[in-house]
């Protein structure tokens, strides 16, 4: 088996991971099949607010996650909530049983094939394993790389976090999204 | 140990500066250094560098290239070698050069809000009426306008802050307790354990750690997988945990809780809207006895109809829900 390709130069974006809160416990209430119809549906969701980012692509699916890359940290934070409340909508509309957590970070990765991989992408996960149903949380490094951009969103600090094989904590900023807490989530320019 | 430090910055005020105590260009001088600092912002930093603040008034150094970030002393009189190894880099950012006097440092002191990063062990905060931020423990301190950053701290750490303090912390493993009444305060950490007494707001973020919230004026928001979650009273909660149990009492405001498998109970002083959720956990909701409640089935919290004062919309697959008036 042939080793897929890897670039020599790293590539600078945003890595946006998804996550299903609750899956596995859902799965188990409504079985198998009814719990790929969930993937699925969040597949197709991603898939359609990912039309309005043309340099946007879905790496992988993760269990019940996904991995997104955007070229850019504004065009990964505007994704992000776009998504957070295009499922979120679907919630509330019922066509979507369970919320989602999304973590964003922005830095370099290297292509290995169709995937990436490095640091921003082992922080990005990490950001999104601390974020709560309905929640999502970036990288003050998104936010800086992100300038006036992110100025028009509703930011709380979180805190600094530890990443495995990173020196520095990495500091994390909450989004307000559409919903629960009514912001409406627009991003300008 | 006997040394007084008073610092003495010497060039345009309103300029940025920055003092620099680096261990490996003087050993000796680090303690001294870490109480100079200490002294001139009215122990900002005492015990930063675990040396004490020991004073002799007759000492003054200067930092004579104000305009440039220097290293401080080799020229620092009446020194005592440190007592202990201490942290390698201890640094005060944006201090407007000038003279400064412990006393006017008090009085000029505005500290709005305190970042602490640190590993595990045990982060202390005492909140008490003061102007100023005191360390005790070896951490690097950054003063940077209204802000004060302690982090790189590998063992226990005490910090005092005014009250209304804004906080914001972050440890590995660390067991976190707020005593007294603070505004804001954001914590994240893997294990451990969270104890604040009083806040403004409250977001609390924890893979393991139990979750203890005495009051909270504003909304408080945590996150755990399997953390126990308690809170005293608070003006609004928006509460998720995998496996903890959410324990809410004495709630003002709207509540959002969500748990995977814990049990959720929840008891509302007033008619607000409710929205909780287990999969498997049982759901639990009181209210006073003259609320009219609106039970929903319905994603989301949708309005109560006419007659009623709030919406609750409890959902579980296949946990047990009760809503009462007590």
């Amino acid at each position: 088996m042939m080793a897929a390709p890897v670039s020599d130069d790293p590539t600078v974006g945003a890595a946006l991971f998804t996550d299903l809160v609750g899956f596995t416990e859902y799965t188990d209430s409504v079985g198998d099949v009814a719990a790929v119809g969930v993937l699925d549906k969040q597949t197709e969701i991603a898939g359609s607010v990912l039309e309005a980012h043309a340099d946007a692509r879905i790496v992988k699916e993760l269990g019940d996650g996904l991995m997104i890359w955007f070229e850019s940290a504004h065009d990964g934070l505007a994704g992000a909530v776009s998504l957070m409340a295009a499922i979120e909508r679907a919630r509330t509309e019922g066509s979507f049983p369970l919320s989602i957590r999304m973590g964003l970070h922005h830095g370099e990765a290297i292509e290995r094939g169709d995937d990436l991989v490095g640091q921003t992408i082992n922080i990005a996960a990490r950001v999104s394993a601390l974020a709560g149903p309905g929640e999502l949380l970036v990288s003050d490094e998104v936010v800086v790389a992100c300038g006036a951009g992110a100025g028009e969103l509703r930011l709380s600090p979180i805190g600094p976090v530890s990443v495995k094989g990173v020196q520095e904590p990495v500091w994390l900023q909450r989004v307000a999204t559409p919903g629960f807490e009514g912001a409406d989530g627009s991003i300008g320019e | 140990m006997v040394c007084d430090v008073a610092v003495e910055l010497v060039g345009p005020r309103g300029e940025f500066t920055q003092i620099e105590v680096d261990q490996a260009a003087g050993t000796d001088f680090v303690g001294v250094a870490a109480d100079a600092v200490a002294v001139a912002w009215q122990h900002v930093v005492h015990g930063g560098m675990g040396c004490g603040g020991i004073v002799d008034p007759a000492s003054t150094f200067r930092q004579e290239n104000s305009s440039e970030p220097g290293v401080v002393g080799a020229n620092v009189p009446s020194i005592r070698p440190c007592c202990r190894p201490c942290h390698p880099t201890h640094s005060l950012v944006g201090a407007a050069p000038g003279s400064y006097r412990s006393q006017e440092a008090v009085e000029e002191a505005s500290v709005k809000s305190v970042r602490l990063s640190t590993g595990s062990d045990r982060v202390k905060v005492v909140v008490e009426a003061r102007l100023d931020v005191a360390v005790e423990g070896t951490a690097r301190i950054q003063v940077d306008g209204d802000r004060t950053t302690v982090d790189r701290s590998e063992s226990r750490i005490t910090v005092r802050v005014p009250t209304g303090t804004e906080l914001v912390i972050g440890t590995t493993s660390a067991r976190v307790e707020v005593t007294g009444s603070v505004g804001a305060v954001s914590v994240v950490t893997d294990s451990g354990r969270i104890e604040i007494d009083e806040a403004e707001s409250v977001d609390a973020r924890t893979t393991s750690a139990r979750i203890t919230v005495g009051s909270v004026v504003g909304e408080c928001r945590v996150r755990s997988v399997s953390g126990r979650v308690e809170i005293g009273s608070c003006g609004g909660a928006d509460v998720a945990t995998t496996s903890g149990r959410i324990d809410l009492t004495h709630v003002t405001g709207p509540v959002r809780a969500h748990c995977v498998s814990g049990r959720i109970e929840i008891e509302l002083d007033a008619a607000h809207d409710v929205d909780a959720e287990t999969v498997s956990g049982r759901i639990e909701v009181s209210l006073p006895t003259e609320v009219q409640v609106y039970r929903s089935d319905e994603p989301g919290v949708v309005a109560a109809p006419e007659g009623c004062d709030c919406t609750v919309r409890a959902s579980s697959l296949s946990g047990r829900i009760q809503v009462s008036n007590r």
